[in-house]
């Protein structure tokens, strides 16, 4: 079990490391990222 | 020593005579040259804290900086903080100034963090929302920090919002060193 739940860390720390990497080449562009921005802004709610 | 009640009293009863007297813009301008001053020259915040120093010569150093940048109220105002020997407590004063005046005003500050620097529009478009959100007046402050990789964080007085990748990377790391079949205690 303790070999398993290792495996499953060291997945999930490859998969982020990734995931990382991907969307920063995804946002190096100024477009992609103000697009981004507008979405989440949309999403937003302050109370 | 950084004392914030003594700041804030300090702070109170200046803001107090200044709209007494009808001059608390200028005074609030007077704060923020000095803010700026103490925070950009390491001589005169090491001049206000230094124990060395003779107070009458603090006071003839101070006069000689700010006597033709600030008002009367505000050289006043440094002098009885000299007098009370509390000038190493001005940079907080000056802090604590600018929450009252804010508050006063009825206006909040937001800091907007982003990854890149960000349009006009866009930025209007932020302003909007937030200003819907509440019924004072929106006063941004923008900075850029590449690590966040994408969206941005909304910082008002005390309040974070974070909509960013980094936030939701985090997050998922998180979910994932969080082990649920292995127990914490053995």
């Amino acid at each position: 079990m303790a070999a398993l739940t290792d495996v499953k860390n060291q997945v999930g720390n490859l998969v982020i490391e990734v995931a990382e990497k991907v969307l920063r080449k995804e946002l190096s562009d100024k477009a992609a990222q103000e697009q981004y921005i507008k979405q989440q802004a949309e999403s937003i709610k302050l109370n | 020593m950084v004392n914030p009640r003594l700041a804030s009293r300090y702070a109170k009863s200046l803001v107090d005579l200044a709209a007494e007297k009808g001059q608390l813009e200028a005074v609030r301008a007077d704060m923020q040259v000095l803010q700026q001053i103490i925070r950009g020259n390491r001589d005169v915040a090491n001049l206000l804290k230094s124990p060395i120093i003779k107070p009458d010569k603090k006071q003839q150093i101070l006069t000689a900086i700010f006597e033709n940048r600030i008002s009367t109220i505000s050289n006043a105002f440094i002098k009885l903080l000299v007098i009370k020997g509390r000038e190493s407590n001005l940079p907080e004063i000056t802090t604590a100034f600018e929450k009252q005046y804010n508050q006063l005003k009825n206006i909040s500050n937001v800091k907007i963090t982003t990854a890149v620097p960000i349009d006009a529009a866009v930025l209007g478009a932020i302003r909007q929302k937030v200003e819907a959100g509440t019924d004072k007046k929106i006063e941004l402050e923008i900075a850029v920090e590449p690590d966040l990789i994408g969206g941005f964080v909304l910082e008002t007085e005390d309040r974070l919002y974070d909509a960013s990748v980094l936030r939701d990377l985090k997050d998922i790391k998180k979910q994932f060193t969080q082990n649920i079949y292995t127990p914490n205690i053995r």
